[in-house]
């Protein structure tokens, strides 16, 4: 048990930063540069981890990363991992779907509590941003997922999974994949709805006064949090994973399809992000929901 | 004359406004009245504790003019025209419908009462007459335009039991009415659709109204309109599950509704200020304080492993079994929503900076304010561990209203067949990981420095003056309205079709006014007419 | 770097023959493996806070993009000081901007380094005699390295920054930041002769705060 979330853990942690530093690298050819290397992040993390010092605002500024990795950390071990098996499930079978929604927004109100405490005008638009695009990201991501677990009688993951032996719900729902799709970019803050952490309009909006180790613990937090939903994505769409093999390349595919998309959209504003998820997705979703 | 008996349901309503008027006793309060608590805490025993309709009809009205008094004390003319417009209306509109039942059924008592006798047409009147009883109580859009006057004028501990106790007379009227005497086999295909999606719909916009609030109490007003939403859709589901979500959901929000009034009266007590561009940056001066409005935020906003999750998973799975996938989207909307208001209350008072030179000089918070407090914080962590330790007793009043019992496996279990989840593990796991990882950040080798003084932010390299306004109270959620949907929301509100239909009143008694002045030639005519048309019906 | 005027070209020199005498001084080069790791560490990842105070800031976005992409060193651009290891002070420096220069290098979390970029940070560059403008950044504030020119190319920058990993890898030549601490009176001073008392209080503050 214990080593199990051990693993699960370590795995979250090396390919969320792996995929980011990928990321990193895949935009740069895009741009037609040679780009840092693939372990970039690791480097970045370790530093920040072992800078001298780092400025603190009193117990809440310190409360409120380490609240935002709890989340993340909950988030990863109420996913399982592998299609079936005992091994790498965390705390799953004690939750479920619904439970794993909201421990996604636990990080976001933790993060929201610490940046607040520290008085910085900044921070607290970024995390307006931030919360009101969640507003708007939320939709249709509910929405395909209620659809998911309307069409499996289950809000069990496992069972989800298991339900998709034949078909995958990539297949079997395509307008839920959609709308699900276009959320899930702005939750792994890619463009075009990543204008919360905009650094030259709100100076880093909600990071603005984190440095050091809690600026660290927010990176580490973020990798691991982007591979939960990496993961969640592939257990709900395209039937999970049999072996570990399978879950690096079905989340790798998922993982460029939205870096792809990602790199060639601009940024839109807090409203009309919000504006264009409340019209387009949710249609689509409202729609794919009539078909379940 | 009256008649009483112990139920079940009765006992868990009644024993939460008891404990809730006890842990009120304690708290500092200039417009205490003792007399009129009382008798609302009696006027409320007999309308949880009644067995015909004429005891509830008449604790209902004890309960509505005590409550007035109350608020008496401190609101204007205005927010009193309103509050007793409106519960007149609903105590007429109770009347109205109990006289009916009796009609058709030649009962008060409801026991007695088989309305299955009643025709469909009737039937359905009834139920209309009883909703706007509970609508108007529980203010459902949109009866709600008497709530947040009422909320905000009356005194802090009686805003604190109007949101706690006397929205949930609604909820208790819903479920004795709608589930025991007209039984959910007469209703189960009509006007209940209606009913959901006005439960949802009031918690949509109301949250966006509060988002748009910059007031605390006058913010908490909205949230409780909202969450009342939630029940009513809930109970318009119909099931044993959904009466197990709506009964789990009364009481985390009684709690949380009770914690959170009474931490924001505390800082009005202390601070006399109850807007956000007036407060914050209060964190540091009342700290304990601050954690209970947290655990009250993380509870209202439904976030585990407190109970505010335990009961709005249970509305998800309802919802998602009856395969009502719109409505349900609609609820989660309306409750990803709620965070934005919730971060509002939290950063405006506690958080971000100060705004008023006076900080320093506030005084201590009476201790007496933490009671209630730490009650709620108990009830709601203890709620949240254990979520499933309450099931048994809604067993037992789901069996007393003739339904059949939920699925109980242990007190850390909840769920139904759909799904469930252990708040034992979620609460233990999260424990462990949030200690642990405290423990790895505090033992890093990395010295964090205490910054020099609130101003001492990252601000372009500008030092801030004193003078510039770096809280962000204010403003917040405003932005939103840039937002079509949103915008939609607000500029809308009931206000308008109220007024439309306190004008129509207004013509009609102008017109009623005139036939009374004129001379006594006229009201001669106006006899003649009236006999005359009583002739004619008299000779059909 | 012992008169501030020290060039790119010069320092060069200069850290050769730190390097040779570093063995016999034994201060520096007693570093045990984590901390040679951790070094590496802070070499191979520098998060850039690019304060464009004068003309020289138009050399600094090239750096940056496709042609130069000194991304590929690690070296990250970033808004705020908090987050920040480095700072490119671009060229000149008026009174008012001095001003802010030395806040946002406070707010910098340790080990912090300054590049100063082009020769009016120097020496005062073309600006010598200028009422308004500060002669010689490193008596204000402690910097590490200097690229000169006017304007420097973004190849001689990419240097600096080269030339720079080295030497945190290294560790052989005592870092700006603790040369500002321990001289901070001396520091201090020459701000106070600008601006009066009219700064923000005295850095130093700092290290008597609360610990967690």
């Amino acid at each position: 048990m214990f080593l199990d979330i051990l693993i699960m853990l370590i795995l979250a942690y090396s390919f969320g930063f792996l995929y980011y530093g990928l990321y990193r690298n895949i935009s740069a050819r895009v741009h037609g540069r040679f780009g840092p290397s693939i372990a970039q992040s690791f480097y970045d993390s370790i530093k920040l981890f072992t800078k001298d010092t780092s400025t603190s605002f009193g117990w809440m500024f310190y409360a409120g990363p380490i609240i935002m990795a709890s989340g993340a950390l909950m988030t990863v071990l109420f996913i399982p991992y592998l299609n079936h098996g005992d091994s790498l499930i965390g705390f799953s079978e004690y939750g479920n779907l619904i439970v794993v929604l909201y421990f996604m927004v636990l990080g976001p109100l933790g993060n929201a509590l610490g940046v607040g405490s520290h008085g910085n005008p900044f921070g607290a638009m970024g995390i307006i941003r931030g919360l009101t695009r969640l507003i708007g990201l939320e939709m249709p991501f509910y929405i395909a997922v209620i659809g998911l677990m309307i069409a499996s009688g289950t809000a069990d993951i496992a069972e989800i999974m298991a339900s998709q032996k034949e078909t995958y719900n990539i297949v079997a729902h395509p307008l839920l994949f959609i709308a699900a799709f276009i959320s899930f970019l702005g939750f792994m803050g890619k463009s075009p709805f990543d204008v919360v952490g905009a650094p030259a309009e709100v100076y880093s909006g909600p990071a603005v006064e984190f440095g050091g180790k809690f600026l660290a613990l927010t990176l580490s937090q973020s990798a691991i949090f982007s591979f939960a939903k990496l993961l969640l994505m592939v257990n709900l769409f395209l039937g999970g994973a049999d072996n570990l093999v399978d879950l690096v390349v079905k989340t790798f595919i998922l993982f460029l399809a939205a870096v792809f998309v990602g790199n060639v959209y601009g940024r839109l504003t807090t409203s009309q992000s919000v504006d264009f998820l409340f019209k387009i997705p949710t249609v689509i979703a409202i729609v794919g929901l009539m078909f379940v | 004359m009256f008649n009483f008996e112990i139920t079940p349901l009765g006992n868990m309503f009644f024993g939460m406004s008891l404990l809730v008027f006890v842990s009120l006793f304690f708290v500092k309060n200039r417009d205490r009245d003792l007399m009129l608590h009382s008798l609302l805490l009696g006027s409320l025993a007999m309308i949880f504790y009644a067995s015909d309709f004429i005891t509830l009809f008449v604790g209902w009205e004890i309960m509505g003019w005590s409550s007035y008094f109350i608020i008496a004390r401190t609101a204007d003319v205005k927010t009193l025209q309103k509050y007793i417009v409106f519960n007149l209306g609903a105590a007429f509109a109770l009347l109205g419908a109990i006289i009916l039942i009796y009609g058709a059924t030649g009962s008060f008592i409801y026991s007695e009462i088989d309305f299955s006798v009643v025709p469909k047409g009737l039937g359905i009147v009834i139920s209309v007459l009883l909703l706007v009883a509970i609508f108007v109580k529980s203010g459902v859009m949109p009866f709600h335009y008497w709530v947040v006057d009422s909320y905000d004028k009356s005194n802090h501990i009686f805003s604190a039991i109007l949101s706690a106790i006397i929205s949930k007379v609604g909820i208790f009227a819903f479920i004795l009415i709608f589930f025991r005497i007209i039984t959910t086999e007469y209703l189960q295909e009509s006007i209940f659709d209606i009913v959901a999606w006005l439960g949802v719909i009031t918690s949509i916009a109301a949250t966006f109204k509060a988002i748009n609030e910059d007031e605390a109490k006058r913010l908490l007003a909205y949230s409780s309109i909202a969450q009342l939403g939630y029940i009513i859709t809930i109970l318009a589901v119909f099931g044993s599950v959904s009466i197990e979500g709506a009964l789990y959901h009364t009481v985390v929000h009684t709690f949380v509704k009770l914690l959170l009034f009474i931490n924001v009266a505390a800082i009005i007590y202390v601070s006399r200020e109850s807007r956000f561009d007036r407060l914050g940056g209060l964190l540091y001066k009342y700290p304990i304080n601050f954690i209970l409005l947290v655990v009250g935020i993380i509870a209202l906003a439904g976030v585990p492993p407190l109970a505010g999750f335990s009961s709005k998973f249970l509305i998800y799975t309802v919802l998602l079994e009856e395969k009502r996938g719109l409505l349900l989207a609609a609820v989660m909307f309306s409750s990803a929503s709620a965070f934005l208001y919730s971060y509002k209350l939290v950063y405006g008072i506690y958080l971000g900076q100060r705004t008023s030179d006076s900080v320093d000089s506030y005084p201590k918070i009476p201790v007496s304010f933490y009671i209630p407090q730490i009650i709620g914080v108990l009830v709601l962590v203890v709620l949240g561990t254990t979520p499933g330790v309450i099931v048994p007793a809604f067993n037992s009043i789901l069996t007393s209203i003739g339904m059949e019992s939920v699925a109980y496996e242990s007190i850390f279990v909840l769920g139904s067949n759909f799904a469930s989840f252990n708040g034992g593990v979620i609460m233990g796991a999260l424990g462990i990981i949030f200690v642990v990882i405290l423990l790895f950040f505090v033992k890093l080798k990395n010295r964090a420095v205490r910054a020099r003084d609130r101003f001492d932010i990252s601000y372009c390299g500008e030092i801030p003056k004193a003078d510039v306004n770096l809280h962000y109270g204010y403003g917040m959620g405003k932005e939103l309205s840039r937002i079509g949907l949103v915008k939609l929301i607000l500029k809308n509100s009931s206000h308008t079709l109220w007024k439309r239909i306190s004008q129509i009143f207004a013509d009609a008694s102008n017109i009623m006014q005139r036939v009374y002045n004129i001379s006594a030639q006229s009201v001669g005519l106006l006899i003649f007419t009236f006999f005359t048309i009583l002739l004619f019906v008299g000779v059909k | 770097m012992q008169e501030g005027f020290v060039s790119y070209i010069n320092d060069q020199k200069d850290m050769a023959q730190a390097s040779l005498e570093a063995d016999t001084e034994g201060i520096k080069n007693t570093q045990t493996v984590i901390q040679k790791a951790i070094n590496w560490f802070r070499a191979r990842s520098m998060f850039v806070v690019a304060y464009g105070t004068g003309c020289g800031a138009i050399e600094m976005p090239p750096v940056f993009t496709s042609r130069y992409d000194i991304e590929r060193l690690g070296v990250v651009g970033v808004a705020t000081p908090r987050q920040a290891d480095i700072m490119i002070v671009s060229g000149y420096c008026s009174l008012k901007t001095l001003k802010r220069v030395i806040r946002t290098y406070e707010q910098m979390s340790e080990p912090k380094y300054v590049i100063a970029l082009g020769s009016c940070a120097i020496n005062g560059g073309m600006y010598w005699d200028s009422y308004n403008t500060i002669k010689k950044l490193d008596d204000y504030i402690g910097v590490d390295m200097f690229v000169t020119g006017c304007m420097p190319r973004p190849e001689a920058l990419i240097e600096g920054f080269v030339k720079l990993q080295d030497r945190i890898k290294n560790n052989n030549i005592e870092p700006g930041y603790i040369k500002y601490k321990e001289d901070y009176q001396f520091y201090r001073a020459n701000q106070e002769r600008l601006f009066g008392k009219n700064i923000a209080p005295a850095f130093i503050e700092d290290y008597t705060g609360m610990d967690i």
